[in-house]
């Protein structure tokens, strides 16, 4: 192989350690920043998960009214002179309901997906996960 | 002067290999560039809303034994404070304290006060943070005997990041009217983080 040769092949060898090294660095951040993305998302999930649980409860809107309805929605509830935005279908919120042997109270199950989406990405879980709501102040519609 | 020559790089060879050391050398220095800014800015997201998320953990757990007679919560525009009971067991009686968090539009920081524990948390970085309460006849502020029935925490996340400290004044103090005026001054957006909490007493008496 002559010097020129073997100039070249290291080049080429340089480069492609350099190109590697960048997509394997790339890669790292990228996860990182999907993680942090992830973890955002769960905790605006959570956060609407339990405000649509509390104006259930507050008997600001029905189980059955809420359903479905978008983050926007749901603070648009509650907010006058709210302007929607283009990020306002972030999220939607799905309301499961069933009665219970308890007089006057409905289990109500609060699940935040994507808006479009079925993948559910957080629940009113723990001590709201089985809501209990006066089915007569419930079942009125918006308020 | 042939025998030099043969062991000397050509002029074009030499132009050559600085072109690609000036394109790589851009390259590499675009990249550290483009990461370090990314980095920065995952880091930045990554502290706000982690300081949001305890800021949203502590209201709720105050607010799980806010006490109505020790002073119990006060809502304004820009903050929210929560006295919580005393518990008692045998001889001892352990104070809750009070709960203050409170927006400053100067500094645009977010602070979070616990009396009993000492602490003291800033989440830096908050464009806007909005404070209501439900009272069962509409949202507002709040203040007096009682309890209000459910507590609002809009937050608005800034995408310019912190406020230097050369541009916030030290010696004003964070803002805590009861008043509603940054309410009525700006126009109302879907917020970066957005959440009600509600108080244990909501429901009243439920039994079977």
């Amino acid at each position: 192989m002559t010097r020129r040769g073997s100039l070249l092949l290291e080049l080429v060898i340089a480069l492609g350690i350099f190109t590697a090294c960048s997509m394997l660095i790339s890669g790292v951040l990228a996860r990182t920043v999907d993680r942090v993305d992830a973890a955002r998302q769960a905790s605006e999930a959570g956060d609407l998960a339990s405000s649509t649980l509390t104006l259930i409860e507050l008997g600001t809107i029905s189980p059955e009214a809420a359903d479905r309805l978008t983050e926007a929605e749901i603070f648009g509830l509650i907010r006058e002179g709210f302007e929607e935005t283009d990020r306002a279908a972030r999220y939607e919120a799905l309301i499961e309901t069933q009665p219970t042997e308890w007089r006057d109270l409905t289990l109500v199950v609060v699940t935040v997906v994507p808006a479009g989406s079925e993948r559910a990405l957080a629940r009113a879980d723990g001590l709201v996960n089985l809501a209990r709501v006066r089915s007569g102040r419930s079942l009125g519609g918006a308020g | 002067m042939s025998g030099r020559g043969h062991n000397a790089f050509t002029l074009v060879e030499v132009l050559v290999s600085l072109a690609l050391l000036a394109v790589l050398s851009g390259v590499l220095l675009g990249f550290g560039a483009g990461l370090s800014e990314r980095r920065a800015r995952v880091q930045r997201v990554s502290e706000v809303q982690g300081g949001l998320d305890m800021v949203f953990h502590a209201i709720d757990h105050a607010l799980t034994a806010a006490d109505a007679n020790a002073g119990g919560v006060s809502v304004s525009a820009s903050g929210v404070s929560i006295t919580s009971r005393a518990i008692t067991t045998g001889e001892r009686t352990e104070e809750f304290g009070t709960l203050s968090v409170s927006f400053d539009a100067g500094t645009r920081e977010l602070t979070l006060e616990n009396s009993r524990l000492g602490g003291r948390r800033v989440v830096a970085g908050v464009e806007r943070a909005e404070f209501r309460a439900e009272t069962g006849s509409g949202w507002g502020a709040y203040s007096g005997s009682g309890l209000p029935r459910a507590v609002e925490v809009s937050v608005w996340l800034s995408s310019e990041g912190p406020v230097e400290a050369a541009e916030a004044d030290p010696l004003e103090e964070p803002t805590f009217d009861l008043g509603d005026e940054l309410l009525e001054d700006q126009p109302v957006t879907l917020p970066d983080r957005w959440r009600v909490f509600p108080l244990v007493d909501v429901l009243g008496e439920v039994g079977p």
